[in-house]
């Protein structure tokens, strides 16, 4: 073994040097062909529109003209003949078996708050029993009406107690 | 074993010792540059 080492010496060196250029192509060379493939972000092409949004997003609300002194008060009749902001929506998935999925459903409905589900009487859960799909046959298994009156009450002692914890 | 078996075996073995001395040189760190961008 060692006669042959010591006769072929150069022909392992060229097989050692040649995986070592393999090597190099791989890692190296075949990289440097990609980044410059790579070159152009695809995010950059949006960049300058979505800098003009945010500009407009980011510009103070106009403020309006001064009103003339003969049509003073206007606005203001205006503003309260404006329907009010609609209510803030309670979260409905604090009831339990209510979750994010069913919330949304709920929220289709027409259904915002724990008032809503605390005034159901039999009629009005068979009638919402019936638009939930999947999910029918929920509102009295978990028994909704009663978490959403104690909800509603503020009552969460009570609710923890019937109910477990929120 | 005939001689020109056990030098191709040699040179096999010489041609896998550069492979991994070029993994070690600049495979390694790259792998580990793109590591690093992907916690960016």
């Amino acid at each position: 073994m060692s006669e042959l080492l010591s006769e072929n010496w150069w022909l392992l060196v060229i097989a050692l040097v040649l995986g070592v250029v393999v090597a190099w192509w791989v890692f190296v060379g075949g990289r440097r062909t990609k980044v410059e493939f790579d070159s152009r972000d695809p995010l950059d092409e949006g960049a300058s529109k979505a800098r003009r949004n945010q500009a407009l997003i980011d510009t103070p609300a106009p403020v309006p003209p001064p009103t003339p002194e003969g049509l003073a008060g206007v606005g203001a009749a205006i503003q309260a003949e404006a329907p009010a902001a609609p209510a803030p929506h309670d979260d409905l998935t604090r009831i339990k078996g209510v979750g994010p999925k069913l919330a949304a459903l709920l929220h289709s409905l027409g259904v915002t708050g724990f008032d809503d589900i605390a005034a159901w009487d039999d009629a009005t859960i068979d009638r919402i029993d019936a638009q939930l799909g999947q999910f029918a046959g929920r509102i009295r298994r978990d028994n909704w009406v009663e978490q959403a009156r104690l909800l509603a009450a503020g009552d969460t002692s009570g609710f923890e107690n019937k109910f477990g914890k929120l | 074993m005939p001689i020109w078996l056990e030098l191709l075996a040699l040179m096999l073995v010489a041609y896998a010792i550069g492979l991994a001395v070029g993994w070690a040189a600049w495979g390694r760190s790259a792998s580990g540059a793109n590591e690093g961008e992907d916690h960016k």
